[in-house]
């Protein structure tokens, strides 16, 4: 048997269709552009990692001062008949709080775009699922506007 | 000749009379703009008159208000009006005998980072549902806006709030009102004045202003309690015959 006459042979019927892709190609792209590809959005998830709390201090000119304090501090001044907390020059106007998170990095994935002006250009239209939201076709520039 | 001597007494029955509800102590506009969940505002109810109560209206979207507490006690959610053009209001209120410096602490939903509120005492206020009507109105952009409502109860006291939105100057309540405080600030602007009605019928009230922007207006009528006009009177007649 003669190999190399078959690998010959085999060489040219693959330049045949390489041949053949190089015109069925554009047409691929054509017929896929009309299904965008479904990207789904992860949601950000927010830890707790702890409490602030601030006392707000208001002086004669209304300047205020705002001096920090504890979450169990603050909780104490929505008891009845509450001992405010008192600095000289200064009235107790009132206080805030809050809880310190992190959230989990939003890693962007193909297909997601981030932000205004980024693709801003673009007009390649893509299908996206944000969390908590309905299926929506969008610009790549415009989903998270 | 006159023999007989009779004496008769009728008693008069006392009519009910109402009382509008009237503003006690100085009423308190404040606002902020740090992250926050719950919100702490130092008010002092002055020692004033009988059946007081605590009214707080506040000026952030109303979805994002959970609750407030006055002195400790959780505050009764009366009114829940929901803007159309800007961030809506909810009226809280808590008959209380407290007076003197107390806490109003308000919750949020989740953090915050802009909200004010306006807080008043009223005495001769209704103690249980004081709420008589409500009403509302909003413009897409303008400088002046009211509202009317027909009162139902005798002697009632009607709390008109505004709220334009950005860029507006000069708020100022329409003739006949009194402007309780505001909030000048652009992100959450919240203005209150009241009017007191004695009888009842239509009535309107609103604020106008310099700047042609779109607004919401606020309209809430607070029912006084019934009081004696005068105390139960003695009427003695004497008739003389032969």
């Amino acid at each position: 048997m003669d190999f190399a006459l078959i690998f010959q042979q085999l060489a040219r019927v693959k330049e045949a269709l390489l041949g053949m892709l190089m015109f069925l190609a554009p047409l691929g792209g054509i017929f896929g552009a009309t299904e965008p590809i479904l990207t789904e959005v992860s949601p950000v998830v927010e830890t707790k990692t702890g409490d602030y709390a601030f006392y707000i201090f208001e002086n004669a000119a209304k300047e205020s001062v705002k001096v920090e304090t504890t979450r169990a501090e603050y909780d104490k001044l929505g008891l009845a008949n509450p001992t405010n907390p008192t600095m000289a020059g200064y009235r107790f106007v009132g206080a805030y709080a809050g809880e310190t998170k992190t959230a989990s990095p939003r890693v962007l994935k193909d297909n997601e775009y981030y932000g205004a002006g980024k693709d801003a250009a673009s007009s390649t239209l893509i299908r996206i699922k944000l969390p908590g939201e309905a299926e929506k076709t969008a610009q790549k520039s415009s989903i998270f506007q | 000749m006159k023999k007989t001597l009779l004496s008769l007494a009728f008693f008069l029955t006392p009519f009910a009379a109402f009382a509008a509800p009237s503003v006690i102590g100085t009423p308190l506009a404040t606002k902020d703009t740090a992250a926050a969940t719950s919100w702490t505002i130092a008010y002092t109810v002055a020692n004033t008159g009988e059946n007081r109560a605590v009214y707080v209206t506040t000026g952030v979207a109303t979805a994002q208000v959970t609750g407030a507490t006055f002195n400790g006690t959780a505050m009764t959610l009366e009114n829940n009006l929901t803007a159309s053009q800007t961030f809506g209001t909810k009226f809280f209120y808590l008959a209380t005998s407290t007076t003197g410096t107390k806490n109003v602490v308000i919750s949020f939903d989740s953090e915050r980072t802009s909200y004010s509120a306006i807080i008043f005492a009223l005495q001769d206020a209704f103690q249980s549902s004081p709420t008589d009507v409500t009403g509302q109105a909003n413009t897409a952009g303008a400088v002046a806006l009211s509202k009317e409502v027909t009162t139902v109860a005798s002697g009632v006291l009607l709390i008109t709030c505004l709220h334009p939105s950005a860029a507006s100057t000069a708020e100022t309540p329409d003739a006949g009102q009194t402007s309780l405080n505001g909030v000048a600030d652009d992100a959450m602007e919240h203005y209150c004045s009241y009017i007191s009605q004695a009888s009842p019928g239509a009535i309107t009230t609103g604020y106008t202003w310099t700047t042609s922007v779109p607004a919401d207006v606020f309209v809430v009528s607070i029912k006084g309690i019934a009081v004696a006009a005068s105390p139960p009177a003695i009427r003695q007649d004497t008739i003389f015959f032969d």
